[in-house]
């Protein structure tokens, strides 16, 4: 017989997950987002409320209030302290970590959910699904741990996450999959004698499988890792559904997997590489010879002559990079480019989707320096129009603009880039005519509609702003 | 769908997760005679009532396809396991898996629609979304106490706390940054 509390609280649990799938719906755009977040806030205070409420009723702890109150109460107090601290304090330069440590926090909490619910169980509740989606969620959930904690170090160019590992890719490869096959013969001999001890067999593994799989990744590949480890999250998040039998965590768990798998298939498209090669590749080898002659009929230009340039222009168009958030050289940018608004030019940016080290990240620091998002122009949006643009400014980008992925047998051949050749005057913002991440050289710094002005992206742009300032 | 590759993928492994686990449900079932379980009734009505929730009939058409093969995959391993098979924990292992691939779909729909702008918003907000585990978090405690197991009450604190951090942190950087997007009609305006 079924209580008319359980009824009431399964379909408040099921209202909470519609509220989180409603308040992604309105992420879809920038006028609707707040609310959606406002949504997704809603339904977890409800969730969390039911949850709270399910556990006073429990007849268990009739007896024993004090103790599970307590707990619950501190550990939210605790976790709030912490979680406010961390989005209050943080600068938006930093969001790239912060949003991989959130991964691996979540990750983290999936593991020991799971482990707390196998640990607690009855030995004779622990039936074979139970035992394997605790096993899921402990590889998951540490892997997604693990791994985000070595991408965040690695976003904060911390020295302890650039060592690479001393073993060749074959072997790195081979230790992986035997670790994955130990963690599924775990999960078998938990089924055959019930000996959940075996799951903190898994999570280590899952850590060191973290580990090694996030290691060799860096530089550019970072957005599709950090979307992955996303989606990991989530997946780890329903997977403890299947654990505690709570469908508002599968539901809401398999969303956000879902988000992730769109996110890392959208930037593996947009660099034109598989999966499995960002995965396993450990990044693009620079075994493209270099030509020095490319760059023979390489032109300077000043920030006077760009301010000059800019000056006569009806359309300019900046083209940010990770160079950019390096230089945090976006207000400076949002400056100049009101100044140019002033004169009555039309200022837009075009952004590469994998500009930066995480999906969306240059739309965030342009956004922070008040940029609108009308500006904001997408690759496929903004590609057809280059021609009839005056100038293009190039800041801190650099294989998103390489012509040379037009042509067969380079490394970067079929990756989609903004066409910013196509301008009429292009002006390359850089420290040096150095490659980036693919290794290769860039036949655009030595167009004939190129000039480039060398130096640090924040100074060169205040630059041009002094000096269209004096025009 | 833009992306046919993709619900491929994902197809495939959903029927991926469904063979393993009825394979495994059907060969502990062989193994062991019949046993009563008390099944927590905490299941019930949830999963059949979101399919309502999609938002476009597209997705129930994919839903079809994709729940397809598992009846079929639920027809031969039940014809694998007709004795001593507890209906009841296949039913409501099924209606897990069932849920969970449908609400793949249905967040492919909804998140495919997300403009690039707004990428990493919706990243950290999907991320706090995955705080939900402090549900199951809080709910273990009281499975703590029945079995007075004091190791996974203290795990099952640590766990409420971490995925609170999730929930706040994730609400609260989105809000952050939502807040710093903003049109020019708005700022004319102000």
């Amino acid at each position: 017989m079924v209580e008319l509390n359980t009824v009431i609280f399964d379909i408040l649990y099921l209202l909470a997950a519609v509220l989180f799938i409603m308040g992604i719906k309105k992420m879809s755009h920038p006028r609707t987002a707040v609310l959606g977040n406002y949504l997704g806030i809603f339904g977890m205070l409800l969730a969390a409320g039911v949850s709270i409420l399910i556990t006073l009723e429990h007849k268990s702890i009739e007896n024993n209030l004090m103790l599970p109150i307590g707990i619950i109460i501190g550990a939210v107090f605790i976790g709030t302290m912490f979680g406010a601290m961390l989005f209050t304090r943080v600068k938006m330069t930093e969001m790239p970590q912060l949003v991989a440590l959130f991964n691996g926090v979540g990750g983290l909490a999936s593991v020991l959910v799971a482990a707390a619910s196998l640990f607690a169980a009855e030995p004779d509740a622990l039936h074979a699904e139970v035992l394997v989606a605790g096993g899921l969620s402990g590889l998951i959930g540490a892997v997604t741990f693990m791994g985000s904690g070595v991408a965040a170090g690695k976003l904060q160019e911390l020295d302890f996450f650039k060592k690479q590992l001393p073993i060749p890719a074959i072997v790195r490869h081979f230790l992986n999959l035997a670790m994955l096959v130990a963690c599924v013969w775990c999960v078998y001999a938990m089924i055959g004698d019930g000996n959940v001890l075996l799951y903190l067999l898994i999570c280590v593994l899952g850590c060191v499988l973290g580990y090694t799989l996030t290691t060799p990744i860096g530089g550019a590949d970072m957005p599709v890792v950090i979307a992955l480890l996303n989606s990991y999250s989530g997946l780890a998040a329903s997977a403890t559904g299947f654990v505690v039998d709570q469908p508002v965590l599968i539901i809401s768990g398999s969303l956000v997997g879902a988000s992730g798998i769109i996110l890392t298939s959208l930037m593996c498209k947009a660099m034109n590489r598989s999966l499995l090669s960002v995965l396993f590749g450990g990044g693009m080898a620079a075994t493209y010879e270099e030509d020095d002659g490319v760059y023979a009929t390489v032109k300077r230009t000043t920030a006077e002559d760009v301010a000059l340039m800019v000056d006569f222009a009806d359309r300019v168009v900046f083209v940010p990079g990770y160079g950019m958030a390096v230089a945090q050289a976006q207000n400076a940018v949002s400056d100049l480019a009101k100044m140019i608004e002033d004169r009555g030019a039309t200022v837009e940016y075009a952004i590469h989707p994998v500009a930066g080290r995480m999906p969306g990240h240059m739309n965030v620091l342009l956004a922070e320096a008040d940029v609108s998002y009308e500006q904001l122009r997408t690759l496929e949006d903004i590609n057809p129009d280059f021609d009839e643009v005056d100038i293009a400014i190039v800041l801190g980008a650099n294989d998103v603009v390489n012509p040379e992925a037009r042509k067969e047998g380079t490394p970067i051949s079929g990756m989609p880039i903004l066409n910013v050749d196509e301008a009429r005057q292009v002006v390359v913002i850089k420290r040096s005519l150095s490659a980036g991440y693919a290794g290769i050289a860039n036949p655009l710094f030595a167009a004939e509609n190129t000039s480039m002005l060398f130096g640090d992206g924040k100074a060169a742009i205040q630059d041009i702003s002094t000096a269209l300032k004096d025009l | 769908m833009k992306n046919p590759q993709k619900t491929i993928w994902v197809k495939w492994l959903g029927f991926g997760v469904m063979l393993w686990a009825g394979i495994l449900v059907a060969q502990e079932n062989l193994d062991t005679t019949t046993e009563t379980t008390t099944e927590s009734a905490t299941e019930s009505a949830a999963p059949i009532d979101v399919p309502e929730s999609a938002p476009a009939e597209k997705v129930e058409a994919h839903e079809s396809e994709a729940v397809e093969p598992t009846d079929e995959e639920l027809a031969a391993t039940s014809d694998e396991a007709t004795s001593g098979f507890d209906l009841d924990r296949y039913e409501a292992l099924m209606a897990g898996i069932a849920v969970f691939v449908v609400s793949v779909f249905v967040g492919f729909e909804v998140i495919t629609k997300v403009p690039q702008t707004l990428h990493t918003p919706l990243m950290s907000g999907s991320n706090a979304i995955s705080g939900i585990t402090i549900v199951g978090a809080i709910l273990v405690v009281a499975d703590c106490m029945k079995t007075d197991k004091k190791i996974a009450l203290f795990l099952a604190g640590i766990a409420i706390a971490l995925a609170m951090v999730n929930v706040v942190g994730g609400f609260g950087v989105t809000h952050r940054m939502l807040s710093m997007f903003s049109s020019k009609k708005k700022k004319k305006a102000a």
